[in-house]
């Protein structure tokens, strides 16, 4: 299958909590979609740097402030990527970072998954000039 | 917009500030007298001054003569009591931009107001497109867009004035034209820069979300609202918001849009307090959103408010000679981001993308680039790299050129066969080696040769 969502979470037990409740979210939701997570922002550049089967969209789940740093630290590589972030917690200079990214769409861990499975729905619904 | 206003009658003052906050312009500041209006205007930065002609000890006139020419971007209104012609001839000699006559019809005075913000945003565009840089000749705050195509530089020139009022700006324009790119740009240009650039995809936001992603929402005004949320309103407050794809708004939510910007306050979901969004609104679509207003797909008041100005983007098409600078550009930017070692294009890889067809824009050219970085295997992108068949090259295959692109082309054809042995390929020529120098100086400077040489 066609890889379509590249999911990112660290391996910390806050992320792997937080990827395990994205993952039921979109697989109830959205069933079709083929996802691959990467659990070190090591391994997340590389798989960008990988010219084959490129994802379209990434979901990058940040659990604290310095997994946000680590991703904008790689920006580079996800510029042409549509991105859902979800962000660590609610704090106005943390949103002002987060909007850097120029995500699709943008939420908090706080937040009920299932929002995010909606709009990944819609997005995949869309047409695509990335990577198609 | 800063406004300052200059009036000896305390009751005038307070009154037109209520007026003017009521409008939704919030940073009004109030003088009673001639000598303190003086300073003020020095020392801020205003916009706009209302200016009483009519003052004891220091009058209008004398604050108008006293500052202006150190404000030159400051634009003065003045009010008179009386229609007093020569009076207000002298304020306009003295550089003040309108006047208007007490009592002030309100309409009138916002009507003024907003010309004279446009005016002061038009002087400070103008000066700011003369300050581009020489060698691109696009505004700095627009150096992100790769030009040199004298309609596109028209262009930003025109972004760049218009970025400098707060009105909302409507950008068009094929996909992958670089509509986001313009809108950064014109954040940067305005007087919001230090605020934050929200970029909105609306067609990424599912309908039942839209409303607590636009405007927020407090803690239980629907299940699964858990804690109180800040919407895209409140995130871009002080900045820009920028609503990429706006035609796909759906038609029931278009109302509350326009409620937002006529008011320029929202009210989160589940909350009744009014909170101020004092955003500047750029949008964009490729749909034709008049088309789309004939059709009751979209609202025309909308439309209207959205497009105060409006850019449109030419496609890649019809700008084909920024297609190298745009690849080499790319190339450059992929070649760090991915660690790789590629120099350049080769001469028929350049001819493949030059002569390619990109309905998908600039955002294809870009992701056909990056790609053949990625892929290439050499330090040069080869016409493979770029999803072409390799072609042998024909010493007899001619393309339709100018001559100057012949000469430079068999120059390149002879340097590539001589593995860059400028001697050689003087002599192969018939030519000596300070015209291939000279010849080979003068190419360097097009991106589509820069490798090769």
């Amino acid at each position: 299958m066609e890889l379509k969502v590249l999911v990112y979470a660290t391996e910390t037990e806050r992320s792997a909590q937080l990827l395990q409740g994205m993952i039921e979210a979109i697989e109830t939701q959205v069933p079709d979609v083929a996802e691959e997570a990467c659990r070190t922002i090591d391994s997340f550049a590389e798989r960008l740097r990988t010219p084959a089967n490129r994802p379209r969209i990434a979901v990058l789940i940040t659990a604290s402030r310095e997994e946000l740093s680590e991703i904008l630290s790689i920006k580079d590589l996800i510029h042409n990527l549509r991105i859902i972030l979800i962000l660590p917690d609610r704090k106005s200079d943390t949103i002002a970072q987060g909007h850097t990214l120029r995500p699709r769409f943008l939420t908090y861990a706080d937040s009920d998954f299932s929002e995010v499975a909606a709009v990944l729905d819609k997005m995949l619904g869309n047409t695509w000039w990335i990577a198609e | 917009m800063r406004i300052l206003i200059v009036d000896d009658e305390k009751t005038a003052l307070t009154s037109v500030r209520l007026i003017l906050r009521r409008h939704g312009l919030n940073a009004v500041e109030i003088c009673d007298n001639g000598g303190d209006a003086i300073s003020l205007i020095k020392e801020k930065d205003f916009d706009v001054v209302l200016l009483d002609l009519i003052m004891p000890e220091v009058g209008g006139l004398q604050v108008l003569e006293a500052t202006k020419p150190f404000k030159p971007y400051t634009e003065f209104i003045v009010l008179t009591a009386v229609d007093d012609i020569s009076t207000v001839v002298k304020a306009v000699r003295l550089g003040a931009y309108d006047y208007l006559v007490k009592p002030v019809d309100n309409e009138f005075l916002f009507l003024a107001i907003e010309r004279a913000y446009e005016h002061k945003g038009l002087l400070a565009g103008l000066a700011g497109a003369r300050s581009a840089g020489p060698e691109t000749g696009v505004p700095d705050a627009f150096s992100d867009i790769i030009t040199r195509d004298p309609r596109m530089k028209d262009l930003l020139s025109y972004a760049q004035i218009m970025a400098a009022s707060e009105n909302p700006i409507l950008v068009t324009g094929e996909s992958g034209t670089g509509k986001e790119l313009l809108a950064q740009g014109i954040h940067r240009a305005s007087s919001r820069k230090n605020g934050p650039f929200v970029a909105v995809n609306v067609s990424s936001i599912p309908e039942t979300l839209f409303e607590s992603q636009f405007f927020g929402h407090a803690k239980g005004a629907f299940t699964g609202a858990t804690t109180d949320h800040a919407g895209y309103f409140e995130q871009a407050n002080g900045g820009t918001l920028f609503l990429d794809e706006i035609a796909e708004i759906p038609v029931n939510l278009q109302v509350k849009l326009l409620r937002v910007l006529e008011e320029k306050t929202v009210v989160r979901l589940g909350e009744s307090k009014q909170i101020p969004a004092y955003v500047r609104i750029v949008s964009a679509t490729n749909a034709d959103l008049e088309k789309a207003c004939l059709e009751g797909r979209f609202r025309l008041d909308l439309l209207y408010r959205l497009k105060w100005a409006h850019v449109h983007l030419p496609p890649l098409r019809e700008r084909e000679a920024d297609i190298p600078l745009i690849a080499s550009h790319v190339l450059e930017k992929a070649c760090a981001r991915y660690k790789k070692d590629v120099r350049g294009f080769s001469p028929e890889a350049m001819d493949v993308l030059t002569h390619k067809d990109f309905p998908g824009n600039i955002r294809q050219l870009s992701q056909l680039v990056e790609n053949a970085v990625l892929l290439a295997d050499s330090t040069q992108i080869l016409p493979h790299h770029l999803g072409e068949e390799s072609a042998p090259v024909s010493s007899l295959s001619r393309t339709l050129c100018s001559l100057k692109e012949d000469v430079e082309m068999h120059m390149a054809y002879v340097l590539k066969h001589t593995n860059g042995d400028r001697k050689q390929a003087a002599r192969i020529l018939g030519v000596s080696v300070r015209h291939v120098q000279r010849k080979l100086a003068q190419m360097k400077k097009n991106p589509r040769w820069k490798a090769l040489l």
